[in-house]
């Protein structure tokens, strides 16, 4: 997949980072898309736990962050409360998360920013057909909803058939 | 790779709006004409409600959850919408009406208690007996809104599927008399391909509203969907969308897909 730098902040992108790089850049990509604005984060490859750790530690405030996590009940982790976190049984159910992300969008006021960490995870569970419709339905509903879209995956997926359909749908992908 | 823009999003809301259907099945007109069901997210796709003095079946297999479905729209009616409710139980005891649903903390003691919602089990002898047993309740509350749960052991009481479907058609024309919206519950065994207990109550109701469970293979799980087969006098949605049944009740997503 080729690399472009049109626009300095694309409206719906498509960001393709390595494996060794992965966390930081997408700290930086949290600290200069999410300026000014609302995220919604939604993790399919780490808990809420660690995801928060890891931008605290990175000196982001989380004020304005509210976190979908597909991944923590599906560790198996009982007692899970936060206020700014919404818990999902697991990265399998594309249904739970287009629900997920459409009312937390909704809820959210002002200018918003979603984040999707990560199209490979979903990649995993879901086949090639499930996701292209899937990302398409998220792409042109944060479009309608004028929200600002990152969707991340791994360097070593950016070959495959789902992430080359994608490119086709959002503004701008890159490499990071 | 195209520059960034609003332009396309502008230019498919505006050609959403000029084919119609999208913006049209949301836009609630005729309100005085339409009964909130009081399912977050239904009345969305049905123009703003259910067709006021209709009779509405509500249709699924097992576990899809229409008897929730039924009691939170008597209830809703009840509590938010000063619209008395007559529920009509032909299996579970009023006792059991009324229990399962505190979890959503719906307190259908004190509706009942303040003659906003009557919950009734009567004898199947005659439908006749029966019709003359809903009007008076519908009468002593002054009730809005009725439910029938299960409306399949009334069809099974017919010698024949004829009577079963003129049956229906007279309790149509009997809530259009009343002003009294119904909502008919159907159970449906799995693998029917029918949406009733005879296969011609569809045909003969206002609405059908469908429940089901679709399996997700990738998930190993059941989604839980809705489905607005039939809506007389309304541009409805055809969209197959996603339920959940939340803490304080169903919930439908209109603007979600199932995947």
């Amino acid at each position: 997949m080729e690399s472009t730098t049109v626009l300095d902040m694309p409206k719906i992108a498509l960001y393709t980072i390595s494996a060794e790089e992965y966390t930081r850049r997408l700290v930086d990509i949290l600290k200069r898309a999410g300026k000014g604005k609302k995220v919604i984060y939604l993790t399919t490859t780490k808990p809420y736990s660690q995801i928060s750790g890891m931008l605290h530690e990175a000196g982001i405030k989380q004020d304005n962050i509210f976190f979908i996590d597909c991944v923590s009940r599906s560790m198996g982790e009982k007692s899970l409360n936060a206020q700014n976190c919404v818990f999902l049984e697991n990265p399998r159910n594309l249904t739970a998360i287009s629900i997920a992300i459409n009312e937390s969008v909704k809820k959210l006021p002002g200018k918003k920013l979603l984040v999707m960490d990560s199209l490979s995870t979903l990649m995993l569970y879901n086949d090639h057909v499930t996701m292209g419709r899937f990302s398409n339905f998220v792409i042109n509903r944060m479009r309608a909803l004028d929200v600002d879209t990152v969707l991340s995956a791994f360097e070593a997926d950016a070959n495959s058939d789902v992430l080359k359909q994608i490119a086709g749908f959002v503004d701008e992908v890159k490499k990071k | 790779m195209a520059p960034r823009s609003k332009q396309p999003a502008q230019r498919a809301k505006k050609q959403a709006s000029s084919f119609g259907a999208p913006e049209q099945a949301q836009r609630p007109k005729d309100n005085e004409k339409r009964i909130q069901t009081g399912i977050q997210g239904l009345d969305e796709l049905i123009e703003g409600g259910l067709p006021r003095g209709g009779v509405t079946l509500l249709s699924g297999h097992c576990g899809t959850g229409k008897a929730t479905f039924a009691t939170q729209f008597i209830y809703y009616g009840a509590k938010e919408k000063n619209e008395p409710g007559v529920y009509i139980t032909l299996e579970e005891e009023p006792e059991e009406v009324m229990g399962d649903v505190k979890r959503f903390g719906w307190d259908m003691e004190k509706l009942v208690k303040d003659k906003k919602i009557s919950i009734i089990k009567p004898e199947i002898t005659k439908f006749d007996t029966l019709k003359k047993t809903i009007e008076d309740e519908i009468d002593k509350i002054g009730a809005k809104r009725l439910v029938i749960n299960p409306f399949g052991l009334i069809a099974a009481y017919f010698a024949n599927v004829y009577d079963a479907r003129k049956a229906l058609a007279s309790l149509r024309r009997q809530m259009q008399k009343l002003d009294c919206t119904a909502l008919v519950v159907a159970d449906i065994k799995e693998g029917e391909q029918t949406f009733s207990f005879t296969g011609y109550e569809e045909f003969v109701v206002t609405g059908v509203i469908v429940l089901d469970l679709a399996f997700k293979k990738e998930s190993n799980s059941y989604v839980r969907t809705l489905f607005v087969r039939k809506m007389e006098k309304s541009n409805h949605s055809l969209k197959l969308v996603p339920l959940e049944i939340k803490p304080d009740g169903l919930v439908v997503y209109p603007d979600a897909e199932v995947f």
